[in-house]
């Protein structure tokens, strides 16, 4: 799975193009912190990191896990994190995790969505557009 | 010695129609004759089309033509040949004749040589084509014979038993039967013979019987086995045929018995080459009773069967079937006890389940609920038995999706989310198991079991692994995953919220999850 990145004024956005999920978790936090090493090196600060998970239908406990240690990076230095959903099971796991507390979660309407570039698997190199 | 056949000829020239009787009476036919179409049809009532074994007809006549004469004869009797006769170079009437049936056509003036060549094909054809419609009113009328056998065996007081049976041919070698060789005894015996033909149903017929005689003889199950084994080998397979040369495997079956006793409360299942049995409690707990392998009677001399001493609790329950669900289920990427499920729901409300014409086997499959009158506390029915070994963890998205169309097929009603709910607890139970239970290691299993309650409407997931669980303390570790962001316990936590109720036995090495909706 091939996430990609854009920074708009204070918000770094990673998008994950599916579910998050134990048989995908590992890699995805590789490359989010890869992504979110990019954008450190840039000159613009950036404050929020929002994980994109409109595309996402389900989230496990090893995804949970991840986005955990995204936002222990994130609080480390000194941002906040924005998880933007469409499906109503994301927002129940969030809940039922009590990590609401933790996270701005974006309610996104289906329709509000930008479409996915490609199938995952025929996704060319991750766009790490960060200049924006 | 074959009678005459008989010849119907209409001709409205008396001059040719006298003609063409005499030649073809003194070829020893005997011959009927009409003058024209109405003629014809009024001497050819039904029982006097099937004595005639050939039409030969003129085309052109007053009150109809010969081609409408055979479209009328047609509609009575498909098999009967006609041979019509035309004024030479109309070919548009012949190749109107041979689209619509006709066998021959003649030209005029009729040469008695190719008369007498086309009226021997003529009959030639209508023999066979009635001898073809006979042995298929045969074949139907023993796979109806093959379907009423199972309805009739399904009547029991001792136990219950539902048949399903979706035949692929009119006849086949799947067979079902059920009988008591003792007193508080029950003993079923579902039999799959290769090939769906009528060899393929007369031998699983016979087989029946031998095990029926030898069984109400007290010989014990491995010694009828052996002793069919040895038939097949010995006498059936030597030859395909009365006469004809040897061949390689021509017939073989794959059996499954079972022996149940009421008194000793044990089913004792004996497979060569069939798919094991399924046992399952009220509650909804699942085994298979044997395993799937094993080989048919008739390939070898030295057979091993699976046989399997299954105590069971009165309510429990069996299911058999034939390979045919297993391919079918196999091919839709479901569980079996899902099609199983889908098969009998759909039978019971009268429905056909979509696609399963196209089926490529026999479906054969037996539910036996023992005791049927005794009352029970729940009725669960698995949807769902697999085992896992601990190196699966990596096929666990795989593992999901089988699940998820298993359940989508079995239980269309099922709402999305409640689906989704069964999914990803299911999914953190079964990761649990996996990587703790059986400690990532590829050679211990856990077990994994979904069953469906009707009432109350249930879906029941169980996760059993080889480990020896752990105390845990979770409304502790939910608080502490959610103060102090720890990365641990979010699976539990989300199994906790996700089933309507979780019963954790064996410190958490069986956790039973009730959705309800």
């Amino acid at each position: 799975m091939d996430l990609n990145a854009n920074r708009k004024e204070q918000t770094l956005t990673i998008r994950v193009p599916g579910d998050l999920l134990s048989t995908n978790a590992e890699a995805l936090l590789k490359e989010a912190g890869g992504l979110i090493d990019a954008a450190d090196r840039t000159p613009q600060a950036w404050k929020i990191l929002k994980l994109d998970l409109t595309a996402a239908k389900m989230v496990d406990s090893v995804g949970l896990n991840l986005i955990v240690t995204l936002l222990k990076r994130v609080q480390q230095r000194g941002g906040r994190m924005q998880i933007a959903y469409s499906s109503p099971n994301i927002f129940r796991t969030f809940t039922f995790t009590r990590l609401d507390k933790h996270v701005e979660l974006v309610k996104v309407s289906t329709s509000q969505q930008p479409p996915l570039p490609e199938a995952p698997n025929a996704a060319p190199s991750p766009r790490r557009d960060l200049s924006a | 010695m074959m009678p005459a056949a008989q010849i119907f000829v209409v001709e409205d020239d008396e001059i040719s129609r006298l003609l063409l009787q005499f030649a073809l009476e003194k070829q020893g036919y005997t011959v009927t004759v009409a003058v024209d179409v109405p003629d014809a049809q009024e001497q050819l009532s039904l029982a006097r089309i099937r004595e005639v074994e050939c039409m030969v007809t003129d085309y052109q006549m007053p009150g109809g033509t010969g081609l409408g004469l055979m479209i009328w004869l047609q509609a009575q009797d498909p098999s009967l040949a006609t041979i019509i006769i035309t004024v030479e170079d109309e070919k548009q009437i012949v190749a109107e004749s041979l689209r619509s049936g006709a066998i021959d056509f003649l030209d005029k003036p009729v040469d008695m040589g190719r008369l007498f060549a086309a009226v021997a094909r003529g009959v030639e054809h209508t023999r066979q084509q009635r001898r073809l419609k006979q042995s298929e009113t045969a074949v139907k009328e023993l796979g109806r014979a093959q379907e009423r056998m199972l309805g009739v065996e399904a009547a029991h007081s001792l136990a219950r038993v539902d048949v399903f049976f979706h035949p692929k041919h009119e006849a086949g070698g799947d067979f079902f039967s059920r009988f008591d060789p003792a007193p508080n005894q029950i003993f079923c015996l579902l039999t799959d013979v290769s090939g769906h033909d009528l060899q393929a149903a007369y031998i699983s017929a016979y087989f029946q019987g031998v095990v029926r005689g030898m069984l109400e003889r007290a010989a014990p199950l491995d010694e009828i086995f052996s002793t069919f084994n040895r038939l097949l080998l010995e006498e059936w397979n030597r030859t395909e045929s009365f006469g004809a040369q040897p061949a390689g495997i021509v017939a073989s079956v794959a059996a499954c018995a079972l022996l149940i006793d009421l008194a000793a409360q044990t089913a004792t299942a004996v497979t060569h080459g069939a798919p094991a049995p399924v046992y399952w409690l009220p509650s909804g707990e699942t085994r298979l009773v044997g395993k799937n392998n094993g080989f048919p009677l008739g390939w070898f001399p030295d057979i091993e069967a699976q046989r399997v001493v299954q105590p069971f609790a009165m309510g429990g329950s069996f299911c058999l079937w034939t390979d045919g669900l297993t391919d079918e289920a196999e091919k839709r990427g479901v569980s079996e006890l899902s099609l199983a499920w889908a098969l009998q729901r759909a039978k019971s409300l009268g429905e056909t389940l979509p696609e399963i014409d196209a089926a490529a086997d026999d479906i054969l499959l037996v539910d036996i609920r023992v005791s049927p009158t005794d009352p029970v506390a729940e009725s669960f029915r698995p949807l769902f038995y697999a085992q896992y070994h601990g190196g699966q963890s990596g096929e666990i998205d795989a593992l999901q999706a089988a699940w998820r169309r298993s359940l989508m097929l079995a239980l269309p009603e099922l709402p999305e989310a409640k689906l989704f709910d069964v999914l990803l607890a299911s999914r953190e139970t079964v990761l649990n198991a996996l990587n703790h239970g059986c400690g990532g290691d590829a050679t211990q299993v856990a077990s994994f079991q979904a069953a469906y309650s009707v009432s109350p409407r249930a879906l029941r997931i169980r996760v059993c692994d080889p480990g020896p669980g752990h105390h845990f303390d979770l409304p502790r570790h939910e608080q502490h995953a959610a103060q102090q962001l720890a990365e641990a316990h979010r699976g539990l936590i989300l199994v906790k919220h996700l089933a309507t109720r979780v019963d954790r036995q064996r410190e958490g090495a069986t956790i039973i999850l009730d959705f309800l909706w």
